[in-house]
């Protein structure tokens, strides 16, 4: 592995730590979510060290060039961070749909009422 | 309880409900009703406000599936006994009601569905060749993994007894919801039956499934018709969401 993709690595690592900790700190990203990212983060950064890993996993897994394993387990990650995504979307679509239901039935509820209320004082 | 969700049902909205408020119906049945706007863009709130027709206006636009569900949601929160899903486009005949409720009331099922199709209704009306073949296919798919006889499967046209209304506040489809709540109904265990009802040519406002849109219809009804019938039966889904 060359010294260039690793110094590429090293400096995407940082990079996306300082953005994920920036907006941790602004309020725009939950901490709960932002523990892949220092995850991918952090193996950069352990593949740039310790370019051994994956050169023993090419070997074991008949991968010819490091590289490509990299490629590979970078799309994996984006597939599952991806569909963890979709996850989240549905259960919050479920979530806003309840809460809209909810919220006009009680504003039907409560005109209702302020009109039957307003009726009963026409009557006195 | 009669539920009319309305998309931008201007044209018919208020005629549906005088159909609604006009018919008499057999002693033992009283019969409330509540429209369901889904934030329609046209008059339709302020008509049922000028004709003082109840109108539960959602705050944003839900969908077909979301609509009928805020019916159920409130049909099961003042403990209405029956909860019929009446379409605001004038499409249903309001003197097919007794006929849908009666195995409900009877305790002989807990859900039916009002069909064009068992025989032919005083009007005749049976919709357009292409839109039977479809009908046909999903009844026919649901019939496999169910087991359960329903021909007019897309039918807007239902009541739901106590036990099923509670379960569909909980847990709705979301879009095209029909066929597919009746493959959750009968995973419940809850018993189905299909009556004949009377049905009109719409006389206004647009189907929720248009010409273009059908192909996709059926596969989306398809895979959530297959998903369906494969999830187990007995909890409530309702109860994941909060977690």
């Amino acid at each position: 592995m060359g010294l260039l993709l690793r110094i590429e690595m090293i400096v995407m690592a940082v990079l996306v730590g300082f953005i994920i900790i920036h907006n941790v700190n602004r309020k725009r990203l939950r901490i709960q979510y932002s523990f892949v990212w220092l995850l991918i983060a952090l193996s950069l950064l352990a593949v740039a060290f310790f370019p051994g890993i994956v050169i023993w996993l090419c070997s074991i897994m008949s991968i010819e060039t490091p590289v490509n394993l990299i490629y590979l387990l970078g799309i994996f990650a984006l597939l599952l961070i991806t569909f963890y995504q979709t996850l989240v979307i549905s259960r919050q679509a479920d979530r806003i749909t309840r809460l809209t239901q909810i919220v006009s039935i009680e504003k039907f509820l409560a005109e209702r009422e302020k009109e039957e209320h307003d009726s009963k004082d026409e009557k006195m | 309880m009669l539920v009319l969700p309305a998309y931008n049902e201007e044209e018919t909205i208020v005629r549906t409900v005088k159909q609604i408020r006009d018919q008499e119906f057999p002693t033992g049945l009283e019969v409330d009703y509540v429209v369901v706007n889904d934030g329609s863009f046209d008059r339709t709130e302020a008509l049922c406000q000028e004709n003082n027709i109840p109108c539960i206006s959602l705050v944003q636009n839900l969908g077909i599936g979301g609509a009928v569900q805020s019916g159920y949601l409130y049909a099961s929160l003042m403990g209405f006994d029956a909860a019929v899903q009446f379409d605001g486009d004038g499409q249903h005949d309001i003197r097919s009601l007794p006929a849908l409720l009666a195995p409900i009331a009877r305790g002989e099922a807990d859900f039916t569905v009002g069909s064009r199709f068992v025989e032919k209704g005083a009007s005749g009306f049976q919709s357009t060749f292409m839109r039977r073949l479809g009908i046909s296919y999903l009844s026919f798919i649901i019939r496999l993994l169910t087991g359960e006889q329903v021909a007019d499967v897309t039918s807007g046209y239902r009541a739901a007894g106590r036990k099923a209304l509670e379960y569909l506040a909980q847990d709705y489809p979301v879009d095209y919801p029909e066929p597919e709540s009746l493959v959750m109904l009968h995973k419940q265990g809850l018993r189905i039956r299909e009556i004949p009802v009377n049905m009109f040519q719409r006389e206004g406002g647009q189907s929720s499934i248009h010409s273009l849109k059908s192909a996709y219809y059926m596969i989306k009804v398809t895979i959530a018709v297959l998903c369906a019938a494969m999830r187990k039966g007995g909890k409530s889904h309702g109860a994941a969401a909060a977690d």
